[in-house]
C-alpha cells in the first residue's frame, strides 16, 4: 500500500480498537491490521478534501422534497334536496 | 430457419436475422448455452446458468414472433450482474451473505428487458456487492479476460465484461458506483455505458453506495448498449433517484453525423494525475485523430485532478457502503471475503463531517465538471492505465491505493461510454473512455458509435 500523506490524522491501535467496539465490531489480530492499513488509506483521503466553502453554499445538500401534487378538479357542488315548503310564512 | 448459428453475433445483427426469420431465438439460445458450457469453466463468468428459464422464454420469444411482435430484443439472448434481483431465480451478490437469497421480484431493468422479449441466460460474476477485486475466499471463483484468461477482467461487472467479450450473452447489465461497468469494458474490449445517474432505474438492484451507484448496458458494440438503453431508460417513481425527462431513442440518434462536434481532450489526466503506459498514449493519440478525421474539433480540455474526484468517491463509497452492511458486519464477518472487509469497514471510522465534507465537495466538482462541459460536447481520457494486468497480481490490500480515472464521471454525475481503442502489441484491448455532460447521454453513445465505426476494433474477437 501507498504511505498516507503527511497531514494524515494519525489515531493509535488502542483509540481504534475503541471506535470499532462501539461500532459492535469484534476484529482478530489479523483483520485489525488491515483495517489499520485500510484506514491510513481513507484518512489520507479525507485530508485532501478542502473544507473551506462558505456556510451560506450549503443551502439543502441533497433533500429533494416532491412537487406539489396536481389540485384536484374542484368537485362540482351537489345539489341539494330542497326543503319543503310547509307552508307560507306568517 | 437456419441450423447453425454464427459463433459471435451482435444485439443488432441477431434481432435483424430473427426478424427476417433467418434465426429462430429457440436456436440462438440453445447455442448460446452450448457456447457457455464448453467456456465457462475456463472463464467463471457466469455463476448460475439457467438453461431451462432461457429454453422457456426463447419459446415464448419465438410464439411471439409467430403472432406477429416484433422488437429489438425479441429472443436476444442475455445475462445479468448477480446484484440484479430476479424473481424466483438466486441473486447472491458473488457472496456467502446471500447465498440462499432468492427474489419474488425482478430489479425494474430486468422486468422491462424481459417485458421486451429478452431471454435470460443466466447470472454473472462480480466483485463481492460489487466492491474491491477478485477474491479466492468466496463461494465461487473470480471471473478470467477471456483474452488471456491469466489476466484480470477488470470490475466489479467481472462477470459481464467476461461474457460479452467471450460471445456467451449478446449483451449483459452491470452497475458502476466508481468504474465498474466501464473498467471491465477496458480490459475485455467491450462497450460498457454508464448512464446518467436518474436515467436507469436501480430498483432491485443491490446498492453498494446508493449517492453514486448507476445501472447500465454493457454489449459487445455502442449500437448494442444503445438497444439495452432504449429498453431500461425510463423514469420509475419508486427508485427515488429516477428522474422523469423526456427520453430519446438512443438507437435512432446513432448516425448523426460528428462534424462541429467539441471533443476536450484531458490529456493531464493520462500524462500526469493517472499515468498511463506509452501503448495507451499511442492510444489516445490515434483516438483524437480518429475523431478530428470525423469532423470533430479536437483541443485540450482540463479538469480538476483526478485525485480530488478520487477522494470524494471512495470516501463515499466507504461510509454508505460500510452503513448499508454494518448490521451484517456485526454478526458475519467471517463470512465476508477479505477484500471486501478491507474496502468497506473503514468506513466504521468515517466520521459524519468527513462524509458531509466529501458531499459538499462532490457539489463543487460537478460545478466545476459542467463548466467544462459548456465549452466540450465530450471530453476523452484513457480509462486505465495499461491493459488487464495479470490476474496473480491483484492484492486484496491494495485498497484505494491506485487512482481510478472512471470514478470522475461518477462524482461528477455525468454519462461515460468505455469502447475499445485499440490493441497492444500483445493482442490485449485498451479503452477509451468518453464522458458528456448529465443527460447528454445520446451524444456520448454516438461518438462511440462513430469511433467503433471508424476503426477495426469491433472485427477482432478473442480465441478461447
Amino acid at each position: 500500500m501507498l504511505a498516507p500523506p503527511a497531514n494524515t490524522p494519525t489515531i493509535s491501535p488502542a483509540e481504534m480498537q475503541i471506535l470499532i467496539s462501539r461500532a459492535g465490531l469484534a476484529l482478530n489480530p489479523g483483520q485489525m491490521a488491515d483495517l489499520v492499513l485500510a484506514w491510513r488509506q481513507v484518512a489520507g483521503l479525507i485530508a485532501t478534501i478542502p473544507r473551506d466553502r462558505p456556510l451560506v453554499d450549503d443551502m439543502a445538500l441533497v433533500f429533494r422534497p416532491n412537487p406539489p401534487a396536481e389540485p384536484e378538479p374542484e368537485a362540482k357542488p351537489v345539489a341539494r334536496p330542497r326543503a319543503k315548503r310547509v307552508g307560507k310564512p306568517a | 430457419m437456419k441450423k447453425s448459428v454464427p459463433p459471435f453475433l451482435t444485439i443488432a445483427e441477431a434481432s435483424r436475422l430473427i426478424a427476417e426469420r433467418a434465426l429462430s431465438p429457440v436456436e440462438l439460445t440453445r447455442a448460446l448455452l452450448k457456447r457457455i458450457e464448453a467456456a465457462n469453466p475456463g472463464l467463471n463468468a457466469y455463476v448460475l446458468v439457467t438453461a431451462k428459464h432461457a429454453m422457456a422464454a426463447a419459446r415464448a420469444a419465438e410464439k411471439a414472433l409467430a403472432a406477429g411482435q416484433s422488437g429489438p430484443l425479441l429472443g436476444i439472448p442475455l445475462a445479468y450482474k448477480d446484484i440484479y434481483e430476479t424473481a424466483g431465480v438466486r441473486t447472491t451478490a458473488h457472496s456467502k451473505i446471500l447465498i440462499d437469497n432468492v427474489p419474488k421480484q425482478d430489479a425494474e431493468t430486468v422486468r422491462r428487458l424481459h417485458a421486451a422479449g429478452a431471454v435470460m441466460l443466466g447470472k454473472l460474476a462480480t466483485h463481492e456487492f460489487a466492491i474491491g477485486g477478485p477474491a479466492t475466499d468466496l463461494p465461487w471463483p473470480p471471473a478470467r479476460n477471456p483474452w488471456d484468461t491469466r489476466r484480470f477482467t477488470g470490475g466489479s461487472s467481472s462477470g459481464s465484461g467476461a461474457a460479452v467479450a467471450a460471445g456467451i450473452a449478446l449483451g449483459a447489465l452491470g452497475s458502476d458506483t466508481g468504474g465498474s461497468i466501464r473498467l471491465p469494458a477496458a480490459f475485455c474490449g467491450i462497450a460498457g455505458f454508464k448512464p446518467t445517474p436518474g436515467l436507469v432505474s436501480r430498483r432491485g438492484v443491490i446498492p453498494l453506495a446508493p449517492s453514486l451507484d448507476t445501472a447500465g448496458p454493457m454489449a459487445w458494440t455502442t449500437e448494442d448498449c444503445a438497444i439495452l438503453l432504449d429498453a431500461i431508460a425510463g423514469h420509475d417513481p419508486a427508485d427515488p433517484a429516477s428522474v422523469s425527462v423526456p427520453l430519446p431513442s438512443f438507437t435512432q440518434g446513432l448516425n448523426a453525423p460528428l462534424k462541429g462536434l467539441r471533443v476536450g481532450v484531458l490529456r493531464r489526466f493520462y500524462e500526469h494525475d493517472a499515468p498511463v503506459s506509452p501503448e495507451m498514449r499511442r492510444m489516445m493519440t490515434d483516438a483524437s485523430a480518429t475523431l478530428r478525421d470525423l469532423g470533430c474539433i479536437v483541443e485540450e480540455a482540463r479538469l480538476p485532478a483526478v485525485q480530488d474526484f478520487n477522494a470524494v468517491g471512495r470516501v463515499i463509497i466507504s461510509a454508505e457502503a460500510y452503513a448499508l452492511h454494518e448490521a451484517t458486519l456485526r454478526t458475519r464477518l467471517a463470512d465476508y471475503s477479505r477484500v471486501f472487509r478491507i474496502r468497506v469497514l473503514a468506513g466504521a471510522l468515517v466520521r459524519a463531517a468527513d462524509y458531509i465534507g466529501a458531499q459538499r465537495r462532490r457539489t463543487d466538482l460537478i460545478a466545476a465538471t459542467r463548466e467544462v462541459l459548456r465549452k466540450f460536447d465530450v471530453l476523452i481520457c484513457a480509462p486505465t492505465a495499461d491493459v488487464a494486468p495479470p490476474l496473480a497480481e491483484q492484492r486484496p490490500d491494495d485498497g484505494f491505493a491506485r487512482p481510478l480515472v472512471t470514478t470522475v464521471a461518477n462524482v461528477a454525475a455525468v454519462p461515460s461510454l468505455v469502447v475499445c481503442g485499440g490493441f497492444n502489441a500483445a493482442g490485449l484491448p485498451m479503452g477509451l473512455e468518453i464522458m458528456g455532460a448529465q443527460w447528454n447521454d445520446a451524444t456520448v453513445l454516438r461518438v462511440g458509435h462513430h469511433f467503433e465505426r471508424a476503426t477495426t476494433t469491433r472485427e477482432r474477437r478473442p480465441v478461447l
